[in-house]
């Protein structure tokens, strides 16, 4: 009975001395980019690279695609939180997000939910679905960030980053 | 007696809280830390040498050459065996040819289930009408041509046609990024047997949870 019972003090020690020390939710993996690595397309007019990050100073909508590295370790369908941080200085537009996919061997890709800010401005983190990513192993990922037109009172908006956890 | 009873429970709260946080160090994955790694101090031990005649120095040496003369026999034999050379646990990587037979099966199958759908007359023609503003803008911003679109219920189908398939491939994106309101998008580009003519090809988008969400 004695025996069971330093056998039994000993186990709820040691789990609770486990449960302090072990890594918390907080101690998730991350990667993170710097809105300076998404790319605008090709033919595009007046974006700035800042130190604040990538601005929209043209006078349309701007699609933005910004990398996602992945590897064994780190793979696109593991990944728990998605964040895309920057600033919306369109008090009528919005900037949209949304988590996609290039075909590994063939012309096309797919686009999942996106998310949207809202019609005010001010910083914004937006988190679209990750649905996509979890469907399919195979293909590369990145992320889509539509900015809107600068605005003549308010400015230009922005992609800071974008930041990406598994569990 | 009761005192060793006393000393015995203690040191089983001890032993269990030690080995608690032993096995949770050794198990954590220094990857995971939310700390930044520290720069590695310069121990105590270090400024104490031993003398290089001292057996376990001697000792120590011999194993740190035949360390690195394994090292050198491993990195040669992965660089002879460069092509093929693989982690002995690495995952194999995906078959292309399966990939793709997968992807073409899967718009395929987007099609089929448009094409099955019934029409929802009040939503097909708002979202009709949202998309082939959005798509039309889409395609004379990029130069192609935005040839028409058909929403269902929950899905819909638009076709586009390029003056080639090399610009198809160059521009599809504007398709794939369109906002299309609250739907998923896909494309998917199969090689023509001529390149250079005129080039057609359709974009599903599965408008589900749009329709799910709260009203445009």
């Amino acid at each position: 009975m004695y025996r069971h019972k330093l056998l039994g003090l000993f186990t709820v020690s040691m789990g609770m001395s486990a449960a302090i020390f072990a890594p918390s939710l907080a101690d998730a993996a991350w990667r993170r980019v710097s809105g300076l690595s998404c790319e605008p397309p090709a033919n595009s007019t007046a974006i700035y690279k800042l130190a604040s990050g990538l601005q929209n100073n043209s006078t349309g909508w701007v699609d933005f695609v910004c990398p996602i590295q992945e590897d064994s370790d780190f793979k696109k369908e593991s990944v728990s939180v998605l964040n895309i941080h920057g600033e919306d200085r369109h008090n009528s537009q919005y900037v949209i997000t949304k988590a996609c996919f290039t075909y590994f061997d063939s012309t096309g890709g797919e686009c999942g939910d996106p998310a949207m800010s809202g019609t005010g401005t001010g910083q914004y983190q937006l988190s679209p679905s990750r649905a996509k990513w979890q469907l399919i192993t195979s293909h590369f990922p990145y992320v889509l960030v539509v900015l809107p037109q600068y605005h003549s009172t308010l400015g230009a908006s922005t992609v800071r980053g974008v930041w990406w956890a598994i569990p | 007696m009761q005192s060793a009873r006393l000393a015995g429970f203690v040191g089983a709260v001890i032993a269990g809280a030690l080995s608690g946080v032993v096995v949770t160090i050794v198990l954590r994955d220094p990857q995971r830390s939310p700390i930044e790694p520290q720069a590695h101090a310069a121990p105590e031990a270090a400024s104490k040498r031993l003398p290089s005649s001292d057996p376990r120095v001697q000792k120590l040496a011999r194993e740190q050459q035949l360390l690195a003369q394994r090292l050198a026999q491993l990195e040669d034999a992965g660089t002879d065996d460069r092509a093929g050379s693989r982690e002995p646990n690495a995952e194999p990587l995906p078959d292309p040819v399966a990939e793709r037979a997968a992807v073409i099966e899967r718009h395929r199958q987007w099609r089929e289930t448009h094409a099955a759908e019934a029409k929802d007359p009040a939503w097909a023609a708002a979202k009709n009408e949202k998309a082939a503003a959005e798509l039309g803008q889409a395609a004379e911003r990029n130069g192609f041509k935005f040839v028409g679109v058909d929403c269902r219920t929950t899905w819909c189908r638009a076709e586009f046609e390029w003056p080639s398939y090399a610009d198809a491939s160059r521009t599809y994106s504007a398709v794939l990024h369109s906002e299309m309101s609250g739907c998923q998008s896909g494309i998917y580009l199969e090689p023509p047997p001529d390149p250079t003519v005129p080039y057609r090809a359709p974009a599903m988008y599965d408008c589900t949870s749009d329709r799910a969400g709260p009203s445009e």
